[in-house]
């Protein structure tokens, strides 16, 4: 009848198995996942993150140069951090502290020489494509010159289109239909 | 005779842990007829495989179940690459099946612990609970979460386990043995455990084969069937697979089943530690599935067999994404056990299939 | 070692007889699922025995289909039954456990059927990019030309070589006979008349799997000449129908005349490579195909723009 009596009677002299939560917590293992931090020196605003995020938490806004994420939408899955070429995303074991409203966190990104990266990634088609780093404000000229050209238009700036963001191919499309 | 009477079950019931709905036809204290309905926590996680490429499904497959978690990404990475044909290497599969085992050992003695709520054992539950957060430590040490582990990847795994943990593994493992020897004490050769269920929702082995029947459930009504026994990855290389049966087909041997079990996979783990191959534990992935390219896998899961299907488009979109958990197998199983039996047996029953609705419907 | 499997083709009619055979010679029934195969739906039955999983496909099971339910041979089918009639629109006849559509009751009716013109475009593309590569394989030089002739450029005459019949065929794969049918009527009729270009070159293959491509601003405006008509009638043709509504209002908002503009013969290059290129960038990963991708288009267009 008493399986279990010496187990739950010995329970009455060991130390407790819980913690005193708030006085008292549990250390955190290394490498728990806790939430993300970036390395913001490091970054390059490359967007690998962006479109790797399974729940579309991590935004990069490359005009303001910030990095944003929302912790709500956040998974702590991991995916970001593996993904990062410049391995500038952590998991910091320590979770987000609780808010009481959902929040956007937007880490400045500080401007480094962007030229000393990107043009490696853009050397791969062989083409003697000076400014490789492409920032978006130029885009636009290049689009107007493809409108002088229907032909070129039609594959070629749809491509252009498709990689830039969606409100800035809009204008673009606009503009192109104005004429 | 008295009259006969539907009484609604669930899906919001004390002794549910899940949200499934019955619908018992009862004449006096006797069941005669129990109709399942589920459907309460659908969220369509299936079709999500036509906007989540390939790699980031993983994440998604693996919350199907927060049990089972661990599974679910195992089966569904293993299928991918048998969909993509790519050889994923030695360490990661011993990794994949050491994780696996132990999401199985605290798969098991959670649900010993929700057994022994069901029939009222509230100590006993109480130290299942406190042998299985030894476990989740492990798990949190060695993949940083604690219920989703976010650590398997298409191609291989994310982490490595160096071998000082291994060891530690093996340390904590074996240091629980005695405390959980000691519990299945109380399950197995406690009277009023044993007056409980024993001879409760019998399910002999034909209907059992008939039905269908997968996991622990099955194995319990003496069926030989584990995919383990496959030999599918990092299993094929254990010396010995001995599968856990039981001849008495009621309650009492899927708990009897469910206990042995875990010691079983306590056993897997230490051999698999001591025969771990050095190595890398991934391989990198490139491009997209085949467009009409097909293929199909199954995994033992804590609660039984998994079965998954992909289909590719040539995007890295998955076409379909099937996945056949083992409780809808067992729903049929369930609804079967039930007739004839106590109402007040009825939670008994319900529970020793170990359900899964979030699984199930996905 | 992975688990065998098999994948195996069987007919509706000879679905109840299969699953007696089954149950008779010790097969374990594993699951019943449903796959959307535009515009109908497979039916995939899988059995296990000795280790290997028998998967029995039932193609093409129109929304007409009356399909026998199984459960009175294997009661655990009426989960997934009941799931695919709901979300798949297959009528389920007499099946033991009938929840009469309230299994999951879902907001929109048959939602697994939804594909969106995004993925669609995305799928297409892919579709696309595997033929152009198969063809790049098993073609040399000679298939090389025939790419170059194929593209649709104004002056080259359309000549039906084996290599781009074979091309066309393995595009034509996949899609839904309704538009195969219509491919090759059209086909047919350019052969006859063998003075307009190609018709499986289509929407430009630098579609991106994004919204924009969705909107055919690529259209093939700047074919002039009336033998143009039919071609373009067959693009539309390929195209779903609110993409084909769009194109037919760009073509008419821009008229005749902004429309002869002369193709630069850079263009043509560009056009002519496309193929080429696209082998090679489906072999790649999205992320540098992209790249590489923005590169050659903004090459192109300064070129273009000197």
């Amino acid at each position: 009848m008493f399986k279990l009596g010496k187990m739950t009677f010995g329970s009455l002299f060991k130390k407790p198995e819980t913690v005193k939560y708030p006085f008292e917590t549990k250390p955190q293992p290394q490498g728990l996942k806790g939430h993300i931090v970036l390395d913001a020196d490091n970054c390059i605003l490359c967007g690998m993150c962006e479109k790797s995020c399974p729940t579309d938490c991590i935004t990069v806004n490359k005009e303001n140069r910030t990095w944003n994420i929302i912790p709500f939408q956040c998974i702590q899955c991991g995916y970001c951090t593996q993904v990062c070429p410049k391995k500038c995303l952590a998991m910091d074991p320590n979770y987000w502290a609780a808010s009481v409203s959902k929040s956007t966190n937007s880490i400045p990104v500080p401007d480094q020489k962007k030229d000393d990266q990107k043009p490696a990634k853009a050397a791969q088609c062989n083409e003697p494509v000076a400014n490789a780093e492409k920032e978006p404000e130029p885009a636009k000229p290049a689009s107007d010159a493809d409108v002088k050209e229907p032909v070129a238009i039609d594959g070629e700036l749809e491509a252009k289109l498709a990689i830039m963001e969606a409100d800035k191919a809009e204008r673009v499309r606009k503009a192109l239909l104005s004429r | 005779m008295g009259q006969k009477t539907i009484i609604p079950f669930g899906p919001q019931h004390p002794v549910l842990p899940e949200p499934l709905h019955l619908d018992l036809v009862v004449e006096d204290e006797v069941v005669l007829e129990a109709v399942p309905q589920i459907g309460f926590v659908h969220r369509g996680l299936e079709r999500l495989v036509r906007t989540k490429d390939y790699n980031q499904f993983i994440y998604v497959a693996e919350r199907i179940c927060g049990i089972c978690a661990f599974g679910h990404s195992m089966g569904y990475a293993e299928t991918i690459e048998k969909l993509m044909d790519v050889e994923i290497p030695k360490r990661a599969e011993y990794l994949r099946v050491i994780w696996h085992e132990l999401s199985r050992v605290h798969s098991h003695i959670l649900w010993l612990g929700l057994a022994a709520d069901a029939f009222g054992h509230e100590a006993l539950f109480m130290h299942c609970w406190r042998l299985r957060e030894r476990v989740l430590d492990l798990f949190e040490k060695t993949t940083g979460g604690r219920v989703i582990f976010s650590v398997v990847k298409v191609g291989g795994v994310n982490r490595d386990i160096d071998r000082g943990t291994l060891d530690e593994f093996v340390r904590v493992l074996d240091g629980i043995k005695d405390e959980y020897n000691q519990i299945c004490n109380a399950f197995l050769k406690d009277p009023s455990v044993y007056n409980r269920t024993a001879g409760v929702g019998v399910i002999p082995t034909e209907d059992a084969l008939a039905l269908s029947m997968v996991g622990p459930f099955a194995r319990a009504s003496n069926v030989n069937f584990d995919v383990r026994m496959l030999g599918n990855g990092a299993y094929g290389d254990l010396s010995d697979f001995q599968l856990v049966t039981s001849a008495n087909c009621d309650c009492y041997a899927r708990m009897e089943v469910r206990a042995a079990e875990v010691v079983q996979s306590i056993e897997i783990i230490k051999e698999l530690a001591a025969k771990i191959p050095e190595g890398d534990i991934a391989v990198p992935v490139k491009g997209a599935p085949a467009d009409g390219a097909e293929a199909c896998n199954s995994l033992e899961q804590p609660r039984g067999e998994c079965f998954y299907f992909a289909k590719g488009n040539g995007t890295k979109n998955l076409e379909r994404m099937r996945m056949r958990t083992p409780t809808s197998q067992n729903l049929a199983g369930m609804a079967v056990a039930l007739k004839g039996c106590d109402i007040a047996d009825v939670n008994m029953i319900v529970l020793t299939i170990d359900p899964c609705i979030s699984c199930t419907e996905r | 070692m992975a688990i065998a499997q098999e994948f195996i083709t069987l007919p509706l009619g000879e679905l109840r007889a299969t699953a007696h055979r089954m149950k008779d010679e010790g097969y374990r029934f594993i699951q019943t699922h449903a796959v959307y195969n535009e515009p109908d739906v497979d039916l995939y039955y899988s059995f296990m025995k000795d280790g290997k999983i028998t998967n029995w496909r039932i193609e093409g099971v129109t929304k007409e289909d009356a399909v026998p339910s199984i459960t009175d041979i294997f009661l655990a089918a009426f989960v997934f039954e009941n799931e695919a009639r709901e979300l798949f629109g297959v009528d389920m006849r007499d099946i033991a456990i009938d929840f009469q559509g309230a299994l999951y009751a879902p907001a929109e009716s048959e939602p697994m059927r939804v594909i969106t013109p995004e993925q669609k475009a995305a799928i297409d593309k892919a579709r696309k990019a595997a033929a152009a590569k198969a063809a790049k394989v098993s073609g040399s030089a000679a298939s090389a030309d025939a790419t170059t002739a194929s593209a649709p450029s104004a002056g080259k005459k359309f000549v039906m070589t084996p290599e781009k019949r074979a091309r066309f065929e393995a595009k034509l794969e996949g899609r839904s006979p309704e538009q195969i049918e219509k491919a090759r009527a059209c086909l047919a009729a350019k052969e006859a008349a063998a003075s307009a270009p190609a018709a499986t070159e289509l929407t430009a293959p630098t579609e991106k799997p994004t919204p924009a491509a969705a909107e055919p601003v690529n259209a093939p405006v700047v074919e002039t000449s009336q033998e143009k008509d039919a071609d373009l009638e067959a693009k539309l043709k390929m195209m779903d129908s609110e993409k084909a509504a769009k194109v037919r209002a760009a073509l008419e908002h821009r008229g005749a005349p902004t429309a002869a503009a002369p193709e630069t013969a850079q263009a043509e290059v560009a056009h002519s490579n496309d193929a080429d290129l696209e082998a090679k960038l489906s072999i790649m990963d999205a992320d540098k195909a992209a790249k590489v991708r923005e590169a050659l288009s903004r090459h192109a267009t300064m070129k273009g723009g000197e």
